[in-house]
């Protein structure tokens, strides 16, 4: 199982789920499956999202 | 991988058309079968009707969201995987009782019609093969893609 704190990193930088959802290029559902461990993202969408907070994949994302 | 280049779907505004050709269809069955009174005429109809459904089940089914991602990708996956495994157990299940039935009442379960005191019930559209092969598979794909899609549009507005 994964987990990540795409959450806490939004709450870092105020954006909505929204706006990060427009920023990598998927839908508002994909983020919030995300968030709550219901989806695991692809490499890619996880690159762009570590990318977008500025951050290394492991630091975003992780094993439980 | 980009998802959207590799996954062949129809546009979206086919989704629309395919259910209001799933919706008129089963008007043209239902009325077909209340106000014709020839059971070949009640047949022909409901056959054309039938064949629109399916034609609007394509429709509904192989096209693409508003925004198709890896995530909607995922959902339609799952969703046809589940309806594939419960179809086949579902016509396994139904041709074992089917073969039981038969044999303890003599009635033809099997097949495309059903004798009812040596009289043919023909009620293809309603046959087991009909109910359990691709066409069963693709409503109950649809069925669960759209249900699974709807509850997280739900829960993300919940959450807003």
């Amino acid at each position: 199982m994964m987990k990540n704190n795409i959450r806490v990193e939004r709450a870092v930088l105020r954006i909505s789920q929204q706006e990060l959802a427009d920023a990598v290029g998927v839908s508002r559902q994909t983020i919030y499956a995300i968030e709550n461990g219901k989806f695991i993202p692809s490499t890619e969408l996880a690159l762009k999202l570590s990318a977008y907070f500025g951050k290394t994949v492991n630091d975003i994302f992780s094993l439980d | 991988m980009n998802t959207q280049k590799k996954l062949y779907l129809l546009p979206h505004r086919c989704q629309l058309i395919g259910w209001i050709l799933i919706g008129a269809s089963l008007v043209f069955v239902i009325g077909s079968i209340l106000i014709l009174k020839n059971e070949d005429e009640q047949f022909t109809y409901a056959a054309g009707g039938m064949i629109i459904s399916f034609i609007g089940l394509l429709l509904a089914g192989l096209s693409r969201e508003k925004q198709e991602d890896e995530f909607t990708v995922f959902l339609r996956t799952r969703s046809a995987l589940t309806a594939v495994a419960f179809m086949f157990a579902l016509k396994v299940v139904l041709a074992l009782i089917a073969v039981t039935l038969t044999e303890l009442t003599h009635l033809h379960l099997i097949g495309e019609e059903v004798f009812v005191n040596n009289r043919s019930v023909a009620v293809p559209f309603l046959s087991l093969k009909e109910m359990t092969g691709y066409g069963g598979a693709f409503i109950l794909y649809l069925l669960l893609y759209k249900i699974r899609l709807a509850r997280y549009y739900k829960e993300v507005n919940d959450e807003e």
